[in-house]
């Protein structure tokens, strides 16, 4: 996830300061998702030879953790209907389909992803820093991506996530501009386990696609 | 003089009266607001309305130089009186009597109250050489008994500013061996206010005079204010003890202004002047100063026509500049708060003859040495004129430079001023016989005036095409005018007359010649039945060509008045030019207001002709018609009447249209019109039955006109409005535009056509710009670590000549002040001799092809209204609106103001004030609107103040987005579905989602779950029917997705409708979310109304993703596919539409800000006009409009600098007036799609 951190940095190095970009993963233009995950060899096609629903659960939890990354992302976030619960399908118009949100039919993947996209949107509407705070580098490697909001020191949220099928154990140092004391306990938003800032060093396990947003 | 509430019932009572007949004539009624008086260095004035003064313009002309505005530093002064320990201000007491004390400028007002009856007189001193502005009062008691004090208030604003300043940062200082307040503050001037005789007590801030006798306290003897505060006011108090019964007793007072920041100077001089008079002694002589100086009116004028002259006299002296500056000696159009207090060259003739022929010859003579010294260097139109002169072409600033109005139809530039300058010449010397002064000037004026006339003169006899009287500007709309020609005929042989009188026979021989060469071609202006018409090319154009002021011919002296030329001419005018009103007569036949109002200059001179032909009782009732209007308007006459009502209208008091060309039409009354150039223009005798069938066309003349004219360009002549008026046509343009009404699409930059100003509401307000530019400033700094040595600025105005006007340079930062008409107008900066557009620019505009940038020029004549403070907490909003009058400082008429309140699309009244205090607001979204007028009934564009009371204050990084396709969310209405379509896969149909399925899942809550603050809805607009083929070009599709709008302004009925719509933004807002509309502003579908009606603003291209047509180089000219044309940003009218509408969208449903599509495929001007259009209108209380487009770009996966592009052209378009972001597509390319992916590394 080192790609992934920094071009996050860099659409705050070279969009005009002030602006509010926003950010997204799946348009009325792009194919879904999960479909781009399920299906990478027709996804783009339109009207033949279509790509057809997830037949694993693993497109559901890449998704999840795509929207982790998305819902923590600095400006204002854009999703797209459907996403929300996982909705599939390919390039448009397959990527335009009925909204299914209020039905009672979602599968468990469906209802899943539902779950934990209510608990990150909360935790961005209930955490200022979440919404207002800059973009600040943690942490990264090929597996994990940790990045704090900061809108002020000690005002802060961090937001983890995992890209692989393994659980990650990361354990990584917090800048001291974030202003945490040692000994500081991290509560995590999204209902996971706390974490505590310990000779400035968290120690947090991801599950598989798993994530976490911690705040002081 | 009858009381003007007396008049008001009488004139009620005779509309009343009139009522049934269709042909009512309009009574006299009192309708001028102010009353004003003036000493030449200052004009105060008696505001009718408010019962007070609340007038004092530094100087009596609007602007000293360009760019400079005199400023109206008095918020009210006015007088109080207390009985006992009763007090009253003056203000609050209606005057029974408002009028000029007979002959003089003295404005007198009575009052009664508290048992007694009160005189208040206010003058500007005219002999006392400063800025000084007294005020006597003369208290009767009638019953009752009691200590009588009379009491001053003087609140002056000296705070920052111009036209009106502030109050800020004001300090007073009390000097108690002058009895008087010193006041200063940022203005940089400073006031004093001093007793005439002595004060018995005397009071300011901290404790406030008002205050002070209203609890019926004394004064409280305050030395002044302790540091600068804001509204400091003074006064004085005067105890006269006890008066008796029938017993009368005097107090008084000054302010005077000066210019530096002491007044103590200034306070010495009026102490001088007064010395030790008491304040009665005070007026009367002041009275008699006036009355000495006034003369009798002709014998056989009856008592309100000898008012009327003695009042017209004074107001041509008030109207004078006598400042003893470079400024002195000009004569205004208008005397202030009229809005003309501008010298114009034609107007100062009329008054300035008016004058010498009264016996002012002294005023007389200041006003030609006004002009024969004006620093013209020249003159500035040299290129037009075609040598050097010394008349200016229209008008003078204050300081005495040339001010002609230029805009996009260029400057107007105007050659009547030539003749009517030697015509007030040659009135002058006749006058005074001041053959010196006329052989000191005379080098001056015959080759600086005389021969520039005569050289601009053309085979014809007729003088060169040009601006002429009702001020038409250039560009094509120049004319060769019957009133030009009139003129110089009038002013040459006045030439001719005064080389005589020099011994020069051989020049007197030549400008005779000319003169008469002008006159006769005259005749050859004549329609078929014999009426002199406006010009050569109006007659050729076929329509409107009837001109009033043709019938200078007859006054002047050109063509006989008893013979047919003259007859056909009068008779024209009294069948063609009578308003609705039935009294007097319009300009012309242009259609447009200004043309369509009632002239009393044409009345005078109408008048005078007709009774010249022999036509005594219409003369008569013309005559007393405005005798009776201006007796009921306390001695003033105005402008204009209105074309319906006969209110006053445009300037009051006029001057050299008004009160100059009354007292001459008074002058000559009873005497013939004689020859001025030796003899009439020939024409055949009248047969002594002459009727209609005796009017035979004068074929040989209009023959020999077309022929001598050959070789002048063509105009669009009787297309244009009469005079063609184009600053008016401009303004009603932009005005219909800003007002969002109907789909007015006219361009501002080429004025209307008569049948679009027909179609004008004929209640529309009459107070307008005619000629009336406003300045605008322009500023350029070069970019940090640059500079530049010569900046100017060229636009439409001057058709992007080079250099245009040159920019100053004051440390660094270039500016310039343009006068123009209210429009929309392309320019560039021209730095360095590099054109350039100019970085401070919020709108774009294409002349021809060509992208500048655009500035809009709103109607400087109008007042406005501003947010000064506001304060918005939980469930209440506060705020404090300033009224700005405009440039002709009408104060606001409290009356007028209205505030409604706007939530969920209902309205609601509330106070009538401008300090607004709204409390008891539930959560939600609300609009205040703000509307006022001032006392001219002049309308403040409405402001719209927009905000919202919630828990959290809202920041657009809140707002986490929900994006739906409103067809495919869900489908809440089946009333508004619709079948499948013929071929067409599901998949690519309608699914049937509509906005009442968007209305339910809000309020399900279902987006209240995931946090979402902000919806973003595919477009509204109708689309079209049926399917149109994919970009594969085999597959149909239809418009389900409603991106291809076929309507301006209308909800697509599948969706809902506008009802539906309002739903959904209702509901929205309920849940504290914000709505986004997604603009199309790229393409229309072929079937879009636009398309049908307008061809020209759109245009066709390249298909983009073809061969030789890649969606990156030909971004700004490929088309989507081939039923999607573009629009043509580069057609002015095309963009003002799309700005009109996105207003219209906003403001019909309350949206909160764009999506705007396919940003990459649109120039700069889209963005950039629709943005601040919205920004302007919506963002005036602070409340953000967001606005978020789509520059779809790629990403490659490599450093940053290979993105580079990709990051810029996104950047481009967000900024303060256009996006706040945009969708981030590197972003997506970079890492979502690469999560997705089991086989990324990244």
């Amino acid at each position: 996830m080192i790609h992934a951190d920094y071009w996050s940095q860099a659409s705050g190095w070279e969009y005009p300061n002030g602006s509010i970009m926003s950010p997204y993963i799946g348009s009325q233009d792009t194919p879904r998702f999960v479909t781009i995950t399920s299906s990478p060899s027709t996804a783009g096609n339109k009207w033949t030879n279509i790509a057809g629903p997830p037949t694993t659960s693993e497109p559901y939890a890449r998704l999840r953790a795509a929207m982790s990354w998305l819902l923590g992302q600095p400006g204002a976030p854009m999703i797209y209907y459907g996403d929300e619960y996982g909705e599939w399908g390919g390039a448009d118009p397959n990527n335009r389909a009925s909204w299914r949100g209020d039905s009672s039919s979602l599968s468990a993947d469906e209802q899943t992803t539902l779950a934990l996209v209510r608990k990150l949107g909360q935790a961005r509407k209930n955490i200022v820093a979440l919404r207002r705070g800059a973009y600040v580098h943690v942490f990264a490697n090929e597996m994990v991506v940790v990045f704090a909001r900061v809108t002020s020191a000690g005002d802060v949220a961090l937001v983890a996530v995992n890209r692989t099928s393994s659980s990650q154990l990361a354990a990584f140092s917090l800048p001291p501009s974030l202003g945490i004391a040692d000994g500081t306990t991290l509560t995590d938003a999204l209902g996971g386990a706390s974490a505590k800032l310990v000779g400035q060093t968290v120690t947090l396990t991801l599950a598989p696609w798993g994530q976490a947003i911690l705040a002081p | 003089m009858v009381s003007a509430l007396a008049l008001k019932t009488y004139a009620l009572l005779l509309a009343v009266l009139a009522a049934p007949s269709a042909f009512a004539l309009a009574e006299p009624h009192q309708s001028t607001p102010f009353v004003p008086t003036s000493n030449g260095r200052i004009t105060a004035a008696f505001d009718v309305a408010q019962d007070k003064v609340d007038f004092f313009l530094e100087h009596p002309y609007q602007s000293a130089s360009p760019g400079a505005q005199s400023r109206n530093f008095a918020y009210d002064t006015y007088p109080g009186v207390r009985v006992g320990t009763s007090g009253s201000w003056l203000s609050a007491v209606t005057p029974s009597l408002v009028e000029y004390v007979s002959g003089t400028g003295i404005v007198h007002v009575v009052r009664a109250t508290l048992g007694l009856t009160i005189d208040e007189w206010d003058f500007a001193p005219m002999n006392l050489a400063r800025c000084a502005l007294f005020t006597i009062v003369k208290v009767t008691r009638t019953s009752g008994t009691g200590a009588v004090d009379v009491f001053s208030l003087d609140n002056y604003h000296l705070g920052s500013g111009a036209p009106s300043p502030g109050a800020d940062g004001e300090s007073i200082a009390w000097n108690a061996t002058r009895d008087a307040f010193y006041e200063w503050g940022p203005s940089g001037v400073a006031f004093g206010y001093g007793a005439i005789g002595a004060s018995s007590f005397h009071g300011s801030t901290p404790n406030n005079p008002y205050q002070r006798l209203v609890a019926g306290q004394d004064l409280a003897n305050d030395s002044g204010t302790s540091s600068p505060t804001t509204d400091a006011v003074c006064g004085h108090q005067f105890s006269l003890s006890n008066i008796a019964t029938n017993a009368s007793a005097y107090a008084g007072w000054y302010s005077v202004l000066d210019a530096g920041a002491d007044a103590q100077a200034s306070v010495d001089a009026v102490r001088t002047f007064i010395a030790s008079r008491a304040p009665d002694q005070v007026l009367s002589d002041e009275i008699a100063a006036w009355k000495s100086w006034s003369s009798a009116a002709p014998s056989g004028a009856s008592v309100l026509e000898s008012s009327l002259f003695a009042t017209s006299q004074a107001m041509l002296r008030m109207a004078q500049v006598n400042a003893g500056d470079a400024s002195d000696g000009q004569i205004l159009a208008a005397v202030a708060p009229g809005q003309w207090n501008i010298t114009w060259v034609r107007d100062m003739a009329y008054s300035t003859v008016a004058l010498a022929r009264t016996g002012h010859t002294a005023e007389a003579k200041r006003a030609l040495a006004f002009e024969l010294g004006a620093p013209l260097a020249g003159g500035a139109y040299q290129s037009y004129v075609g040598s050097p002169y010394q008349i200016s072409v229209v008008r003078y600033y204050g300081g005495g430079a040339e001010w002609s109005d230029v805009d996009s139809n260029g400057p107007n530039v105007e050659f009547d001023g030539f003749g009517l300058f030697l015509w007030a010449l040659e009135a002058y010397v006749d006058a005074s016989n001041d053959k010196t002064s006329l052989t000191t000037w005379w080098p001056t004026v015959q080759p600086k005036i005389a021969d520039v006339l005569a050289s601009l003169q053309e085979t014809s006899g007729l003088i060169a095409a040009d601006s002429s009287i009702w001020e038409v500007h250039w560009n094509g709309n120049q004319k060769h005018f019957a009133y030009t020609t009139a003129a110089a005929a009038r002013g040459l042989c006045a030439a001719a007359h005064l080389a005589t009188k020099l011994g020069d026979t051989a020049d007197a021989s030549k400008y005779l010649a000319a003169g008469q060469r002008a006159r006769d071609a005259i005749l050859g202006l004549r329609a078929a039945d014999g009426t002199i018409a406006q010009a050569t090319e109006s007659l050729g154009a076929g329509t409107a060509w009837l001109d009033a002021a043709a019938i200078e011919a007859v006054s002047f002296g050109l063509v006989d008045p008893k013979k047919h030329t003259a007859k056909a001419t009068l008779a024209s005018i009294q069948s063609g030019l009578v308003p609705p009103s039935g009294r007097g007569f319009m300009r012309n036949q242009g259609g447009g207001v200004y043309d369509s109002a009632e002239w009393i200059f044409v009345d005078m001179r109408v008048g005078r002709a007709l009774e010249a032909s022999g036509q005594a009782q219409p003369s008569a009732d013309l005559f007393s018609w405005n005798v009776a209007q201006a007796s009921d308007n306390f001695g003033i006459l105005s402008e204009l009447h209105d074309r319906v009502t006969a209110d006053y209208t445009g300037a009051a008091p006029m001057v050299g249209f008004g009160a100059g060309a009354y007292v001459l039409s008074l002058l000559d009354r009873g005497a013939p019109i004689v020859p001025s150039c030796d003899a009439f223009a020939a024409e055949p005798d009248e047969p002594s039955d002459a009727g209609p069938d005796a009017m035979t066309p004068d074929a040989g003349s209009m023959q020999d006109a077309s022929n001598s004219d050959a070789g002048s360009a063509p105009s669009s002549g009787g297309c244009m409005i009469g005079d063609g008026s184009p600053s008016w046509l401009l303004f009603l343009a932009f005005f219909l535009m800003r007002c969002g009404g109907g789909t007015s699409t006219s361009d501002a930059g080429t004025g209307t056509d008569a049948s679009t100003n027909g179609d004008a509401p004929t209640d529309a307000p009459v107070i307008d710009v005619d000629g009336g530019a406003c300045e605008t400033t322009f500023v350029y700094t070069p970019p940090s670590g640059t500079s530049a040595t010569t900046v100017s600025v060229a636009g439409e105005w001057n058709a992007f000549s080079s250099p245009g006007v040159a920019m100053t340079n004051d440390n660094g930062t270039f500016t310039a002040k343009v006068p123009l008409a209210p429009g929309w107008y392309a320019y560039k900066l021209i730095v360095d001799g590099t054109w350039q557009l100019d970085p401070l620019s919020t709108t774009r505009k294409y002349a021809g092809a060509i992208e500048n940038s655009g500035v809009t020029v709103s109607d400087c004549y109008l007042p406005s209204l501003a947010l000064a403070s506001q304060a918005i907490t939980l469930g209440h909003y506060a705020a404090h609106v300033s009224f700005v009058p405009g440039a002709a400082q009408t104060q606001l008429d409290p009356s007028s103001i209205t505030t409604t309140l706007r939530k969920d699309f209902s309205d609601t009244p509330k106070a009538s004030s401008l300090d607004i205090d709204l409390a008891g607001l539930a959560n939600g979204k609300y609009t205040l609107f703000v509307n006022a007028k001032d006392r001219l009934g002049r309308t403040a564009e409405p402001l719209r103040l927009v905000f919202w009371i919630e828990d959290d204050a809202f920041d657009w990084r809140d707002s986490l987005i929900y994006m739906a396709v409103t067809d495919r969310l869900k489908n809440g209405d089946p009333k508004n579905d619709v079948g499948p379509t013929s071929s067409v896969d599901a998949r690519a149909d309608f699914h049937n989602g509509d906005l009442a399925g968007v209305q339910q899942v809000i309020e399900s809550g279902s987006l209240d779950q995931l946090g979402i603050r902000t919806l973003w809805l595919t477009p509204f607009n109708t689309n079209p029917k049926g399917a149109y083929l994919d970009s594969d070009g085999v597959d149909l599709v239809t418009g389900y997705h409603g991106y291809w709008p076929i309507k301006g302004r209308e909800v697509d009925p599948r969706l809902g409708g506008a009802a539906a719509l309002q739903g959904v933004v209702k509901s929205a807002h309920a849940h504290g979310m914000r709505v986004l509309m997604d603009f199309v502003v790229h393409h229309v579908h072929q079937d879009h109304e636009y398309l049908a009606a307008h061809p020209d603003w759109f245009h066709e291209g390249c298909i983009c993703g073809t061969n030789n047509c890649d969606w990156d180089s030909h971004r700004l000219d490929c088309v989507f596919t081939n039923y999607l044309p573009n629009i043509d940003w580069t057609v002015p009218d095309a963009s003002q539409q799309m700005q009109s509408d996105a207003v219209w969208w906003f403001d019909t449903f309350d949206l909160d800000g764009f999506r705007v599509d396919a940003v990459k495929q649109v120039p700069d001007a889209a963005v950039m006009n629709i943005g601040t259009a919205v920004r302007r209108e919506f963002e005036k209380s602070g409340t953000r409009v967001f606005m978020t487009g789509e520059t779809a770009m790629g990403w490659s996966d490599c450093d940053l600098s290979c993105n580079k592009w990709q990051y810029d052209l996104i950047s481009h378009s967000i900024g303060p007036w256009t996006l706040d972001g945009q969708f981030d597509f590197p972003l997506y390319y970079a890492v979502p799609m690469q999560v997705s992916r089991a086989t990324h590394t990244g």
